[in-house]
């Protein structure tokens, strides 16, 4: 069977994700200006103990592999040990991504001492300027702590996540020796404007020029570079990146949030996509298999207004969230498209009716951009 | 690696991987690498579970009655999947109880150092 053949029957969906992502709170100590779920506060109707570990019982059961735990900050949950062990005394290993805030030494003791465990610690700077006017006054200092007190609890290859934005699209290489340097593992992922990203998008993604500096870059790097699949849209350049290279919401993946929703994927916390919830009566089993929205993913997409273009089989039309929050029409261009197709689409874009994300748990204070710390050629 | 044909080797799943079937074939993970591995087609999956009740690769594709024609093909896919660590020569060619494929060995940290073939989904 072909590569091209297995990816069209991913397409169709399997019986269960391959892996999902689980938000457990939307509590976080921080408020990054392009958080993809607008996270700050705690939602009362966050899932219980139980209620989680019952999750966890179904994802046993369907023989999900692993999950991909976040937030808001998933350590600021009390029971957070509680349910890495149960999940991971149930082989479902677990990646979770954090700030770093809460791993003192005697956390990373602990975590280095669990099997199956991948730590991603969220960093969208090179140095405290780049990465604190996106992620907060004092969060550079937090994620390089965590990484010091990890690499000090000898946990092994942590993984230093980065959201790419115009301010540090040009630090790839730094970041490379950063995570050298810890003998830790790097993964770059794209900025989607979803969450309060929605807001900051427009003057935080990257330019044209610098993704194809990111595509040369990834070319050369990707192998030892993990993406989250997320630059697919930049195969319209050329040579396919590493990776299936096609979008798995609702496919091959989904998101579960905090108060147990089930979307199709984690940068589309909208109405739209929500498939249902692991409180309803067939819990989350009956989601993915039956809900409307998830069988209409795995539908064949129309191309549109691609149908034209050359690009659209290595490009397959980019990601439907980038597109959703820019408010451009799904079977059409990403607004990043490569080849500069959305260009014209996203200037005529009424910003005023572009959809909003239907929850926001953000504090009361308001998040703005930091002073920006680079110049934009 | 040994200068034994595939065909004679006493072979296993390792124990670190999980298999889940699939209409395609099947997902193999490999908890250790945390590579996941797609196996395209049925009767090689069929293959790759029997392994362990069987003293050589030969004698599996018999038992699965694989004729011997299509022998070439499945040993190129053997030999791809012991590649990516889904599969590994046993210790002992004496058949063991039957290894059930969730099984995983828990004194294996250093495993987590291999980190070339990690695949992300999301």
């Amino acid at each position: 069977m072909s590569a091209q053949t297995l990816v069209s029957q991913l397409k169709h969906g399997l019986d269960a994700p391959i892996c999902l992502t689980w938000e457990l709170t939307y509590a976080c100590n921080l408020a990054c200006v392009h958080c993809l779920s607008s996270s700050g506060q705690r939602d009362d109707r966050e899932l219980s103990t139980a209620e989680a570990k019952r999750v966890l019982d179904e994802l046993k059961a369907l023989q999900v592999f692993y999950i991909n735990i976040g937030g808001g900050e998933p350590m600021i949950r009390r029971d957070f040990f509680e349910l890495l062990e149960y999940s991971i005394g149930n082989d479902i290993g677990v990646k979770f991504s954090t700030n770093g805030a809460f791993i003192d030494q005697a956390k990373a003791e602990r975590l280095a001492a669990m099997d199956y465990l991948d730590i991603q610690i969220s960093l969208d700077g090179l140095d405290a300027v780049t990465n604190d006017a996106v992620r907060g006054e004092g969060s550079y200092a937090l994620a390089r702590r965590a990484m010091d007190n990890l690499a000090a609890a000898n946990f092994g290859p942590f993984k230093i996540s980065i959201v790419v934005t115009r301010h540090n699209a040009d630090q790839l290489d730094g970041f490379k020796a950063l995570a050298d340097s810890y003998g830790a593992q790097l993964r770059v992922t794209r900025l989607r404007p979803s969450g309060r990203g929605v807001d900051t998008w427009p003057e935080l993604h990257p330019t044209n020029l610098q993704q194809h500096q990111i595509y040369r870059w990834l070319l050369a790097n990707g192998d030892n570079v993990l993406t989250g699949d997320s630059f697919f849209h930049l195969n319209a350049l050329g040579e396919s990146l590493p990776g299936l290279n096609m979008c798995g919401a609702g496919r091959v993946v989904c998101l579960i949030d905090p108060v147990g929703d089930v979307y199709a994927c984690p940068f589309v916390i909208h109405d739209q996509f929500k498939a249902g919830s692991v409180r309803d009566p067939g819990g989350f089993a009956t989601v993915w298999k039956e809900s409307a929205l998830f069988e209409e993913l795995r539908e064949p997409e129309s191309a549109g207004a691609c149908t034209s273009c050359g690009s659209y089989d290595a490009c397959q039309g980019g990601c439907m969230a980038a597109k959703f929050f820019t408010g451009l029409p799904l079977d059409g261009p990403d607004p990043e498209c490569a080849q500069g197709h959305a260009e014209q689409a996203l200037l005529a874009i009424d910003r005023a009716v572009v959809p909003a994300p239907s929850l926001d748990h953000s504090k009361p204070t308001p998040v703005r951009l930091g002073r920006k710390p680079v110049p934009v050629r | 690696m040994t200068e034994q044909p595939t065909l004679d080797l006493a072979l296993e799943l390792d124990p670190q991987v999980a298999v889940r079937p699939e209409p395609f074939g099947a997902l193999a993970y490999h908890y250790g690498n945390r590579r996941l591995v797609f196996m395209k087609h049925p009767d090689v999956v069929a293959v790759a579970t029997a392994l362990s009740e069987h003293d050589s690769l030969a004698a599996t594709l018999t038992a699965c009655g694989v004729t011997e024609a299509r022998w070439p093909s499945f040993e190129k896919a053997i030999v791809s999947l012991m590649e990516s660590h889904v599969i590994r020569q046993r210790a002992q060619p004496r058949v063991q109880a039957t290894a059930r494929s969730s099984d995983r060995a828990s004194d294996d940290r250093g495993d987590r150092s291999v980190s070339g073939g990690e695949q992300e989904i999301q």
